[in-house]
């Protein structure tokens, strides 16, 4: 569906990196929110779009530790979204190497 | 307090919501254009208005929505159809529920799309009336006919703008 190369929404990204450990929709929020000084701010919609697309992707899966119960959903990260997320870790890596050339040229 | 107000565009709907909040206004209920409201403190609440996903007037997965608004922190006031009104307590912050370009993009789409339907289907449902139009011509049939001209003004001009909005959201990717 989505192109291997495409760069990941600030929200995607976001949200795989909190699902690196069981996390529930407000907790994304909060982590996305402390880890930018509070520059990233994640719309309840926004999430909710986007966590959808991701269990459709199979990069998160629900994690239910216990089904049934009146807990709040949780969602983890699973191998194809590591994998997502580390190519475009690579991806971003390059550009800031690259970025890096813009100071050399003006010694 | 009940008011009557006909909008098809939600963000005025939106912004005239926030604004009798801070009158001291809290809306409490909608149904076929018939607003509640309760008494709250000036500004108490942030409200927001959208579109579920889902097709026609039916929307796909109306619950499992709400329930990640509650967990959010978000309080779902009332849903119509496929028109959902949300608000929270100002005191927790900044509220809004899309925040980047994709997602607002992809709300005004579902508007675009929903109301285009709306209009196939009103266009349909007027037929007989443009017909009745010009056999009796009566006062009762000229007035419906009228009512459905507003009706489908309405519904093209807010198509118009949400075409707009996706178009200036798109310019600013």
């Amino acid at each position: 569906m989505e192109n291997k190369s495409q760069p990941l929404t600030e929200a995607i990204f976001y949200i795989l990196l909190a699902a690196r450990k069981p996390v529930h929709g407000y907790g994304i929020i909060q982590e996305a929110g402390e880890m930018t000084g509070g520059r990233v701010r994640l719309g309840p919609g926004t999430l909710y779009g986007a966590i959808n697309s991701l269990l459709e992707k199979g990069w998160i899966i629900l994690y239910s530790a216990e089904s049934g119960s009146r807990k709040k959903k949780e969602y983890v990260i699973t191998p194809a979204g590591r994998a997502a997320f580390n190519a475009e870790m690579e991806r971003l890596r390059e550009l800031v190497l690259n970025g890096e050339k813009m100071e050399e040229q003006i010694l | 307090m009940i008011r009557f107000k006909l909008t098809f565009d939600k963000d005025l709907e939106q912004d005239w919501l926030n604004n009798l909040c801070r009158q001291g206004w809290a809306m409490t209920g909608f149904a076929a254009g018939f607003y509640t409201f309760t008494p709250c403190t000036p500004g108490e609440y942030i409200y927001q208005v959208d579109l579920l996903p889902g097709d026609g007037l039916r929307c796909k997965d109306p619950s499992g929505y709400a329930e990640f608004m509650e967990e959010t922190g978000v309080e779902v006031v009332q849903r119509w159809f496929r028109w959902i009104f949300l608000r929270k307590r100002a005191e927790d912050g900044p509220f809004q529920i899309y925040t980047d370009l994709d997602s607002q993009i992809d709300m005004y789409r579902r508007i675009r799309q929903m109301f285009f339907w709306v209009l196939i289907v009103e266009c349909l449902c007027s037929a007989g009336i443009w017909f009745n139009l010009f056999v009796y011509n009566s006062l009762l049939i000229r007035c419906t006919a009228a009512l459905f001209v507003m009706l489908i003004i309405g519904i093209v001009r807010v198509i118009i703008r949400s075409s707009r909005m996706i178009r200036e959201l798109e310019r600013k990717k």
